[in-house]
């Protein structure tokens, strides 16, 4: 009942079929009054809803560009470090709360691992030292 | 004319009043993509200078492919979609009285038909109405509505033909 050509009649009129199918449905619309009927229609239609072009702003490009710059400057000054520490641990109490802790235990680590040769390099340039003296 | 390409260029490079150019070619379609979305001027232009300055924020990593204006138009779009999601708001394109953009017919039936259209467009749900209004009202293309969308050209095509159809059925009756 409903031809198939029916629903690309948009696409159609946009020109934005390719050649060979716009051949098929030139030759289609010669032949059904339905679908050129509908053809009218959308034309119609489509030629309305571009009726609704772009709207004009209201105020001047000045104004815009001052209010615009205003933002940007106030993004552009960034909050200080502990206040964006701060920040995170009032949006992300887990996940901070996780890097702090993922950096104490860093540090434990870091102590006892390192610690014992730290202190035989420390033992060895003071007899250096003494050595010399 | 200087193309937008080489403006970006420019501004990258360190000249920063390249933006300033930038945004005066650009900010009337950026309010107004965002005013057809969302039916509302003063958000709407807020929104459009949230995009402006997220697109400073993300410039040096423009890729030089897409047109400056479908990346804006991209970005005023979602902006505009996430803020119709956090208010629930439902009737965009309402009538601004102080806005005298748009072809305002004298005859009375011209007149009820358009209020009809906006309505029916209104109705219409967010995909198909992006459509509408990207390609039927702002004259994009059929490549940058998809690329704004970030859908396939076929989809872009057969969400139109179908909205199309549905606003004739509605001002024929
Ligand atoms: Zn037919």
């Amino acid at each position: 009942m409903s031809c198939k050509e029916r629903r690309c009649l948009g696409t159609y009129l946009d020109g934005e079929i390719s050649g060979r199918d716009y051949e098929r449905i030139s030759a289609h619309l010669k032949g059904c009054k339905t679908c050129s009927l509908e053809l009218e229609g959308l034309k119609e239609t489509i030629g309305l809803i571009k009726e609704l072009k772009q709207i004009e702003p209201k105020g001047d490009f000045e104004d815009y560009l001052r209010e615009l710059n205003k933002k940007l400057n106030k993004e552009t000054e960034r909050p200080g470090l502990i206040e964006e520490f701060l920040n995170i641990f009032w949006n992300e109490p887990a996940l901070a709360l996780g890097g702090v802790s993922f950096i104490v235990w860093l540090g434990i680590i870091r102590i006892i691992g390192v610690f014992p040769q730290n202190l035989r390099l420390f033992e060895y340039i003071a007899k250096k030292v003494c050595l010399i003296l | 004319m200087e193309d937008d390409f080489s403006l970006i260029r420019r501004y990258i490079a360190g000249e920063t009043a390249c933006f300033e150019e930038l945004v005066k070619r650009h900010w009337k379609r950026a309010i107004s993509v965002a005013y057809q979305t969302i039916g509302d001027y003063e958000e709407a232009k807020d929104i459009s200078q949230e995009a402006f300055t997220r697109v400073l924020r993300s410039i040096s990593q423009f890729r030089f492919e897409a047109s400056f204006s479908t990346w804006l138009s991209r970005i005023v779009v979602n902006l505009s979609k996430n803020y119709l999601q956090r208010t629930k708001k439902k009737f965009p394109l309402q009538e601004e009285a102080e806005l005298e953009e748009r072809a305002t017919p004298c005859n009375l039936d011209d007149r009820l038909q358009m209020a009809d259209l906006k309505d029916a467009i209104n109705s219409l749900k967010e995909p198909y109405r992006m459509c509408i209004i990207l390609k039927d009202i702002e004259g994009f293309s059929y490549k940058e509505t998809a690329r704004i969308l970030d859908c396939p050209i076929g989809t872009v095509m057969s969400r139109l033909n179908a909205a199309r159809r549905i606003l004739r059925k509605r001002l024929k009756r």
